[in-house]
């Protein structure tokens, strides 16, 4: 399984450095028991916060908004009992399937840079340079191929809903600041 | 039941034009793996949010009708069901694709969708009248628990584990709480981030949660590249193929009962109808599962048969069937519009549009399903390196365009990851998904039970006055039952002897 990695070109040093291949057999240890709990905790805390923040709003619990929340705090106190049973029953190990994790959490950084660069830079520009990122991380070879994509889809998306549907599309406050 | 308001539909060419529209995406989506029709839905009310209802609706009709069709296409071709609701047609439509018999088992996949569709529209058509009537004694508490039967069933059927789809709807009910309250008005579960205070919206759960999770879920599986098939065309007589009607309109009833279910829908309704035609057909061409097109028959009919039964919970009632019908409800909320027993009397116009929008759906899948289908196995081929970036830009356009706001777009990824580590962990979506769209309906409806009982002397006796309470807390108990584990092995104990 560990081909697809080299066809990463410039991004495969970054890439390696973070070469954390997490199989799905340890990841699977802390389970079903452990989230059970941790729904526990949750459910505990939704009981209190829900009377707390009640007794604040002096109010009758039938028009309470909290009323609501209280009820599914409840429920979910059950089901994270339910859960903690099952969870002490089996204990099996599941399919043992390697999983990318390394491409995903680069992707994810990648989107996150994308979401904060796009109010500022505009819709254009980012999203061809978020194209030609996430194509060469995906494994796209050639450069010509993965910039002329990405230019080319970035137009017709933007064409599409910006001029034809007229989503309003961040244009990017950088260019009224350099006086463009 | 306002023929000519349908018909007036029939002859008007935008809406055509907009139907054809939603058709031909619904035709690429739902045959490309890794875009699914609920995704598209999703993209779609975001950004018909400006266009008027009857556009929107053609657009979303087309979509949905031919979309669930397609998914047959790659799941015959490349043995990848486009959708959940077309698992089973690749158990046997990809043998017959590797024996050379795809452009026929495509046929027949055509023909059995249209049948199934337009038989689940017209039941839909007939059906939502009759039971709206009986909507309207619907008290709060009858809301309230119809919208729980709905989230307990969808969690019974999703998950191997019922408590994690319980848990699922659970953290579902929480989200849709957030914001600032529906009967007081004070902010709530906000945290102190005033962003929160709208509320979450439900585009930017929806997008995130179909299709950023998709995307996902592609790269950690790296699985960028697929095998096709070869499309060899050939002349089939329709006589042959109308061979299997009878029993057509079996799988067809089954799809359009188990869509009309909260909570079941495409994938529950082909199983059970590809398991009763194991029973019912005496000797398919080729045994079960090796590619018999008695299968492809059962399982295409009913999925799609399916979209006529979960709009008619959706229409009638305000409780969606499944998570496509869940956002075609937010489509009406978004566009202003109530969905309700009082739907079909106050909205004669849109109940037609939906109906005519669907029908003509199921015109164009019979178009494109036989003239376009059969020229697209290079289409679904589109490498997923190239197409999960394109994706995930029309994810972020999807949760924007809504409100305009970029914390929506922070909200879709955040949604996005969360739907990932849940399908790795076994957790369902739709029960979440159900639960954002219906989490205010209940809230509210809750509340106005308990403040109703409130006034009267025998509080308990007041709130199951009704029989229809009586009857939907019976079934809600039952469900809940059923899938205590202690009961259910006791059940299959007692099958067992």
């Amino acid at each position: 399984m560990g081909e697809p990695y080299g066809e990463c070109g410039s991004l495969f040093l970054l890439q390696s450095t973070l070469k954390v291949r997490i199989s799905m057999k340890k990841y699977l240890k802390s389970s079903d028991s452990v989230e059970g709990a941790l729904f526990f905790v949750i459910s505990v805390l939704g009981i209190i916060f829900s009377i707390k923040s009640h007794s604040m709003m002096d109010m009758d619990w039938k028009l309470s908004p909290y009323l609501f929340p209280l009820a599914i705090s409840i429920m979910l106190f059950a089901l994270s009992i339910s859960l903690l049973i099952e969870g002490r029953k089996k204990e099996e190990a599941k399919k043992d399937k390697s999983v990318h994790y390394r491409d995903m959490l680069l992707y994810i950084l990648i989107c996150f840079i994308y979401y904060l660069l796009l109010p500022y830079v505009g819709f254009l520009v980012s999203t061809v340079v978020f194209l030609i990122f996430t194509f060469r991380l995906l494994g796209l070879k050639k450069w010509s191929m993965t910039i002329l994509l990405s230019v080319v889809a970035t137009l017709f998306v933007y064409i599409l809903f910006a001029r034809l549907l007229h989503v309003m599309l961040p244009s990017g406050s950088i260019y009224y600041y350099l006086g463009l | 039941m306002y023929f000519d308001l349908v018909l007036s539909y029939f002859l008007n060419i935008r809406f055509i034009l907009l139907v054809l529209f939603g058709s031909v995406i619904g035709l690429f989506v739902g045959a490309i793996p890794g875009l699914s029709v609920t995704m598209a839905t999703a993209l779609l009310v975001s950004i018909t949010y400006t266009w008027t209802t009857n556009d929107a609706m053609a657009t979303i009709m087309g979509l949905y009708v031919v979309g669930v069709f397609s998914g047959a296409l790659s799941a015959i071709l490349i043995n990848i069901p486009g959708a959940p609701s077309s698992v089973v047609t690749a158990f046997d439509g990809y043998p017959l694709a590797k024996r050379g018999e795809a452009y026929k088992t495509l046929k027949y996949a055509t023909i059995y969708s249209f049948i199934g569709s337009v038989f689940g529209l017209v039941a839909m058509w007939t059906l939502c009248g009759p039971i709206s009537k009986i909507a309207l004694k619907f008290h709060p508490i009858d809301y309230f628990l119809l919208a729980l039967f709905g989230l307990a069933a969808v969690g019974s059927l999703t998950s191997k584990s019922f408590s994690k789809g319980l848990i699922s709807a659970a953290f579902g009910l929480f989200i849709a709480m957030i914001g600032l309250d529906s009967v007081v008005g004070s902010p709530r579960l906000t945290f102190g981030i005033r962003s929160l205070q709208a509320g979450i919206a439900t585009v930017p759960a929806l997008v995130g949660l179909f299709g950023f999770t998709e995307v996902l879920s592609s790269i950690s599986h790296n699985d960028m590249e697929a095998q096709v098939s070869e499309m060899k065309s050939e002349k089939i007589p329709l006589k042959d193929v109308l061979k299997h009607f009878w029993h057509s309109m079996y799988y067809a009833v089954i799809g359009t009962v188990v869509g009309a279910l909260p909570g079941a829908g495409g994938p529950v309704a082909s199983f059970l109808a590809y398991s009763s035609a194991e029973k019912i057909v005496r000797k398919p061409s080729r045994p079960f599962g090796e590619g018999a097109i008695e299968g492809i028959v059962a399982s295409e009919t009913s999925n799609n048969a399916c979209i006529g039964g979960a709009m008619i919970p959706m229409l009638a009632l305000a409780v969606p069937g499944d998570a496509v019908t869940a956002i075609i409800l937010s489509v009406f909320y978004v566009h202003g519009l109530q969905p309700g027993p009082m739907f079909i009397k106050t909205q004669p116009g849109m109940f037609a549009s939906v109906v005519a929008g669907g029908l003509l759906g199921c015109v164009f899948l019979l178009l494109l399903g036989l003239v376009v289908a059969p020229k697209l196995s290079r289409i679904i081929l589109v490498p997923k390196r190239i197409l999960l970036p394109l994706v995930t830009v029309l994810c972020i356009i999807g949760a924007f365009a809504a409100n305009n706001r970029m914390f929506d777009v922070l909200l879709m990824f955040l949604f996005g990851i969360l739907g990932y580590v849940m399908r790795r962990r076994g957790y369902p979506v739709a029960p979440m998904v159900l639960a954002i769209v219906l989490g205010g309906m209940m809230d509210s409806n809750f509340r106005r039970a308990v403040s109703l009982v409130q006034s009267e002397e025998h509080k308990i006796a007041a709130m199951f006055s009704s029989p229809i309470t009586i009857v939907l807390l019976i079934l809600t108990i039952l469900t809940l039952l059923m899938n205590v584990p202690v009961v259910s092995t006791k059940i299959k104990g007692i099958k067992g002897r």
